[in-house]
């Protein structure tokens, strides 16, 4: 019994392994990818976002939209690219996505002290 | 810092040596030099000719080029930047477009997008995409406008992707991070530069 257990034990430990390091791969091919470019919409309460080819010609990514607070407006890009910020007309405070592979955009929920070191960087 | 009409956005030049604000009311763009402490004084002449309503100004990465989408005159104006940070129209002063909204310039500096609202309900509200050609010049890439949701009112690129700084950084697998194929090939990028 012990046996099979610990045997399971290390093929989670191998999935897990595989899994991290497909994450690595690609956020880091994310980095290196050609600029993505967002947009506010304020009307209709959403981000589009798009990937610059070759030649800088915008391609819509999938989805093309994110949901955003009512009337975003502003939208900034953070020096590492990691990160989206979109100041809303409609409510205080600034709403956050993080930048997955792709540059695509998640809505961050946790605040973002818990990870203002990339873990990309420390493995 | 007093303003000629309402003050819509503020750009500030790569060098960190000019900043640049569009005057809606009266369509202008202030043009200030930055001093000591960041304290800002106005160039001479103060502020240069844009459309009607200016909203958002651009700067491109290389400092060479300003961007001012003009809201009403449904234009964007471009602007040569001269040794002291001075904007003077390029030929031609303006490429056309449709009520634009927010600009932007790619990184490597050769694509400018700009949100483009629709007056027209026939006509999508959209992305317009631009080729930044000799001179800093912008042509309409094709296909010219890529559909948005409703009302674009800003538009945001991210930055270039990071290069290692220090030989330690391409070290114990940091390579990978920046895309190079080899960790001596991240090293002899750091040897060449351009550092970051």
């Amino acid at each position: 019994m012990f046996r099979l257990h610990s045997r399971t034990g290390h093929r989670r430990h191998l999935l897990l392994g595989a899994a991290t390091v497909a994450t690595l791969l690609a956020v880091a091919a994310s980095a290196q990818a050609a600029p993505f470019v967002y947009v506010t919409n304020e009307l209709s309460g959403t981000v589009s976002q798009f990937n610059a080819r070759a030649g800088g010609l915008l391609a819509p990514l999938v989805p093309a939209t994110v949901a955003a607070p009512t009337r975003p407006l502003g939208v900034a890009v953070s020096p590492d690219g990691q990160s989206v910020y979109v100041a809303n007309h409609d409510s205080t405070g600034v709403s956050q996505y993080d930048v997955g592979a792709g540059g695509r955009l998640s809505q961050r929920a946790r605040p973002r002290w818990r990870r203002t070191v990339p873990r990309t960087r420390w493995r | 810092m007093a303003a000629d009409g309402a003050t819509d956005e503020v750009a500030v030049s790569p060098d960190g040596q000019s900043v640049y604000v569009t005057n809606i009311l009266n369509g202008s763009v202030s043009q200030y030099d930055v001093g000591a402490g960041g304290q800002l004084s106005p160039k001479s002449p103060a502020t240069v000719a844009a459309g009607v309503i200016p909203r958002v100004v651009a700067v491109s990465p290389d400092g060479q080029s300003v961007y001012v989408t003009n809201g009403v005159s449904d234009t964007v104006s471009q602007y040569d930047v001269d040794a002291g940070g001075r904007l003077s129209p390029k030929s031609p002063a303006t490429v056309a477009n449709r009520t634009p909204t927010g600009v932007a310039v790619s990184p490597d500096g050769k694509s400018v997008y700009v949100g483009t609202e629709s007056l027209n309900a026939n006509l999508p509200d959209a992305v317009s995409q631009y080729d930044v050609g000799a001179g800093g010049k912008l042509s309409p890439k094709s296909p010219a406008e890529l559909e948005t949701g409703i009302q674009p009112y800003d538009v945001a690129v991210s930055p270039a992707a990071p290069v290692p700084a220090s030989k330690s950084q391409c070290k114990h697998g940091g390579w990978k991070q920046f895309g190079f194929k080899s960790q001596g090939r991240c090293i002899a990028f750091v040897h060449r530069g351009p550092r970051h």
